[in-house]
């Protein structure tokens, strides 16, 4: 219980820290917004007013509180570039809303297939006593991790949509009108995201089996009698998949982050692609708000994946 | 004397992987080098009449959409990655040393709260740290360099200091304590070159992630700028021809392939080599 305390209150200090980070950081940019947003034409009093309109007037430590108020609220600023209509800048938050299950879908299909893939991968692997297959899957596992994930996608794009014809690359459907289509072109960047991540995943998986394997326990079951395939399957396993649990919660922090880059690859109208723009455009409100949204998550997995971990394995959690 | 035999022979067993790797990434850096001073066609210069050109004796790689030789584009590109890469691993190989040594050697109050901002900053994936830097300070090789190396430090900080932490009540480093050793020549020269073979592995694994790192920064158009050539930069360039002249695509992307599998290797060899 105080184990859960002190990870609580660790998982707040540390989600304020990166809210502060977050927000500072983009405090400290030369160049003033206001100008950027009126051009240089603007008149000194317009220029007043959109300052005080945004709350560029107050100092930076009442603007963070007001900022972290209004966001806890849900009120997520307006952006500086998207404008609603004429006279109504774009809130933040409808601009991201449309936007963020092509990003989810994204991340729960590419983690669905490297678990899928992965872990039977791994057990197979750790089991083998063949020597080639065993060369085989080491060669293949490297190289895997060695693709950077755009290129990947730019393969993916060409065997599956160009050579195969499995999909049309670029021509993305939306969710709203046809979910059985936006899931099937999303399977395409999904794969691309989770061919290195299978690799990784099976080699620390066969590796964590080949140590519980060498473990006391094993020697005592084999020597009751018990096929290797028990031992495998009963024994080691349970046990060699725990610190996977933890990798698994890793991959999918880097899965989030890596689908900015496959997005753009497969002209996903997803979160990424909208942060990219927004840094080069430099609309900070949406970028603040992406850095926040996308950190959180991967903060939260790693807290989640810290306390079932304990959950599931009794030795720490008496220690 | 035959047990003595075989684990003779088994220190003497080739290490494949340090073998492979040395020389995939010797390649590499003698083609980066060599880029510097000479290329077989100037990178820049463009000719009509050969646009997408298949590869040939004449352009090993193929020349691009303004008829641009591939192959020196290539040697370019990967010796400002190579020089990316080694300056971004350097600062925060550097970075993480000196915050390594003194939050893993001493601790407390200076420890948590180092900690707790190595955390914070570590719960941004260092992609998006970077992202965030280059939105700050803008776009160009000097803030790749910068954005990298702040998002790289935490990782070498974490190894470093858990290093430090292992090794800082040691027998002998007690002993050097006891003896009057004065507390920087403890850290540096007694601890330091201890942790040198764990260090070194990051490091292979950390120039890999830079070059991975940059690469994608550029094809995302918010890295090194035109008119010089990354092999990011080069592969967005040559996604939209990749059904009309596959070569284009491939040159670059099998070139980071190549360099990052090379790397790969030589870490686990250095690994090996450990043991």
């Amino acid at each position: 219980m105080k184990y859960f305390v002190k990870k609580i209150v660790t998982l707040i200090i540390t989600l304020l820290l990166v809210s502060i980070l977050a927000f500072l950081a983009f405090q400290i940019i030369p160049g003033d917004v206001v100008h950027s947003i009126l051009g240089t034409e603007a008149t000194p009093e317009r220029e007043e007013a959109l300052r005080e309109e945004l709350g560029l007037d107050k100092p930076p430590i009442e603007r963070y509180l007001n900022w972290g108020k209004n966001v806890l609220r849900g009120d997520f600023g307006v952006s500086y570039r998207y404008s609603k209509n004429m006279n109504e800048m774009m809130p933040v938050k409808e601009l991201i809303g449309d936007k963020l299950p092509v990003t989810l879908w994204l991340a729960l299909l590419s983690v669905g297939i490297t678990v899928l893939i992965a872990i039977p991968l791994g057990v197979l692997w750790a089991g083998t006593k063949n020597k080639f297959l065993d060369g085989v899957l080491n060669v293949l596992t490297q190289t895997s991790m060695a693709i950077p994930a755009f290129f990947l996608g730019i393969l993916v794009t060409y065997l599956f949509g160009i050579a195969l014809k499995m999909f049309s690359p670029g021509a993305y459907v939306s969710y709203k009108t046809n979910f059985g289509g936006f899931i099937h072109y999303l399977i395409f960047p999904a794969i691309a995201i989770a061919i290195p991540k299978i690799g990784m995943t099976a080699r620390f998986l066969r590796n964590s089996t080949l140590t519980e394997l060498t473990s006391d326990y094993v020697r005592t079951a084999r020597s009751k009698g018990a096929s290797e395939k028990r031992i495998l399957f009963k024994h080691v396993l349970r046990n060699a998949m725990l610190p996977v649990i933890t990798f698994l919660g890793m991959i999918i922090a880097e899965v989030v982050a890596g689908s900015i880059v496959v997005e753009q690859v497969f002209a996903l109208p997803g979160i990424g692609r909208l942060l990219i723009s927004a840094i080069s455009t430099r609309d900070f409100p949406v970028v603040e708000i992406l850095i926040l949204y996308i950190t959180f998550v991967v903060i939260i997995v790693y807290f989640v994946v810290d306390v079932l971990y304990r959950v599931l394995d009794p030795r720490i959690r008496e220690k | 004397m035959k047990v003595f035999n075989l684990s003779a022979s088994k220190g003497k067993k080739v290490n494949i992987y340090l073998i492979i790797g040395a020389v995939m990434t010797s390649l590499v850096f003698l083609i980066a080098i060599i880029g510097i001073f000479w290329t077989p066609y100037s990178t820049t210069a463009m000719s009509a009449r050969e646009r997408f050109a298949a590869p040939s004796w004449s352009h090993l790689f193929g020349t691009d959409n303004f008829g641009r030789d591939i192959f020196s584009r290539v040697m370019k590109a990967v010796g400002t990655s190579a020089l990316i890469s080694v300056l971004v691993v350097a600062i925060s190989a550097a970075v993480g040393i000196v915050l390594g040594a003194i939050t893993g050697y001493f601790g407390g109050i200076v420890d948590s709260v180092v900690m707790r901002v190595i955390d914070a900053i570590n719960g941004f994936p260092s992609i998006l740290l970077a992202l965030v830097i280059i939105s700050i300070f803008g776009k160009g090789r000097q803030n790749v360099v910068l954005a990298l190396g702040i998002a790289f430090t935490p990782s070498f900080v974490r190894i470093v200091r858990g290093e430090f932490i292992r090794l800082r009540d040691a027998d002998y480093i007690v002993r050097a304590r006891l003896m009057g050793v004065t507390k920087p020549r403890i850290l540096f020269v007694h601890i330091l070159p201890n942790i040198f073979s764990t260090f070194w592995v990051s490091v292979t694994i950390g120039l890999n992630n830079a070059i991975l790192a940059e690469s994608g920064l550029s094809y995302l158009g918010i890295g090194v700028q035109a008119p010089d050539a990354t092999l990011g930069s080069m592969l967005s360039d040559a996604q939209g021809y990749m059904s009309s002249s596959p070569w284009y695509v491939l040159a670059p992307g099998l070139t980071i392939v190549w360099i990052v599998l090379g790397m790969a290797m030589l870490s686990e060899g250095i690994g090996k080599f450990k043991k």
